[in-house]
């Protein structure tokens, strides 16, 4: 695709002998394109745009069974539109949860970060008094990507995800 | 690469206005772009990886009163030590030890940078951030910005 878009622009400004703004940006993904970001997500799994407490946009995914969101920081606080940064999140409830476990991920690993608390987290359901471990990855993207880099963000997430059921595996 | 300077002549020869989007994007093969970006946030300099691959050293002046240095490491190079396809900011400070509890909260209240306590207990900073789809000058930029401030709170919050 990136290559696919010069030459989309070179035939727009052939074609049409004007500005090539709108075309040169037409592959270019932020955060405010919910539907967008929505239907990428779909290529790896079930994506659904929702919204979440505050009115602002929210995907809720499934990958390989995992629950995991995808929430949209920065919107505008009336519009709720114009969000300039993603949250990608998944909670497990896990009785082995414990800061040390989080910490191993953390040194270890790269992308996104585990974490512990004693009280529900964001987007965990279930019963707030079983201990849970999260992890999560946040991606600004404030001056866009390209939809590549959206896809590659994703498949980013979505192989950490996999890495981490498997880490809870070993750990259990 | 050639493809994309292809359709740039083709529209520079045209006169045709673009926002340049797509002629500039960069990827974690582009160490002498990134190194130029660094150079507009603090002092940096090139060098190597244990295993050969570049890094580069950025040190930033007066975070809440110190200098403070930090890595971008160039990662998923080929074997030639080129071609990487993503990059990580990691700051370690040493004898700042404020415990594996601590490096939770951050965790657990902040968004960017994921703090870790290492094998000699020291606290530890990184980000990681995906370039192998190539970004542009001003989404890199704008990172270096972002861990900057990462920077600025995460020495406050460790007390270093």
């Amino acid at each position: 695709m990136i290559k696919a878009i010069p030459a989309l622009a070179l035939t727009a400004a052939l074609m049409l002998g004007t500005a090539t703004t709108s075309f040169a940006q037409e592959d270019i993904i932020d955060a405010s394109m919910g539907k967008e970001i929505t239907k990428i997500a779909k290529g790896f799994g079930k994506a659904k745009l929702e919204e979440d407490s505050r009115g602002d946009p929210m995907i809720s995914g499934e990958v390989d069974k995992t629950l995991y969101t995808i929430y949209f920081y920065g919107c505008d606080e009336e519009t709720h539109e114009g969000c300039t940064s993603l949250s990608f999140y998944a909670g497990f409830t896990w009785d082995e949860a414990s800061a040390e476990v989080a910490n191993q991920w953390n040194y270890d690993k790269r992308y996104g970060k585990a974490f512990v608390a004693d009280d529900e987290g964001p987007g965990m359901k279930g019963d707030a008094k079983e201990a849970y471990i999260a992890l999560q990855w946040d991606v600004d993207l404030t001056s866009g990507v390209t939809r590549d880099n959206m896809d590659a963000v994703i498949d980013t997430w979505v192989t950490n995800l996999g890495l981490f059921n498997d880490f809870l595996a070993e750990n259990t | 690469m050639m493809m994309k300077s292809l359709a740039l002549g083709g529209l520079l020869a045209m006169g045709m206005a673009t926002t340049g989007f797509a002629q500039n994007m960069l990827t974690a093969a582009d160490v002498d772009a990134i190194l130029d970006i660094a150079r507009g946030y603090g002092d940096a300099e090139i060098g190597e990886q244990s295993n050969g691959d570049p890094k580069i050293s950025v040190t930033l002046a007066d975070v809440n009163g110190k200098d403070v240095t930090y890595q971008v490491y160039f990662r998923s190079c080929d074997d030639d030590n080129a071609n990487c396809e993503d990059i990580q900011f990691y700051a370690g400070f040493l004898d700042v030890q404020p415990g594996i509890e601590r490096a939770n909260e951050w965790n657990l209240t902040k968004r960017f940078g994921k703090s870790y306590i290492d094998g000699d207990g020291d606290a530890c900073i990184e980000w990681d951030i995906d370039l192998v789809a190539g970004v542009s000058e001003e989404y890199l930029s704008g990172a270096f910005d972002l861990w900057g401030q990462v920077l600025d709170q995460y020495t406050a919050f460790v007390d270093f």
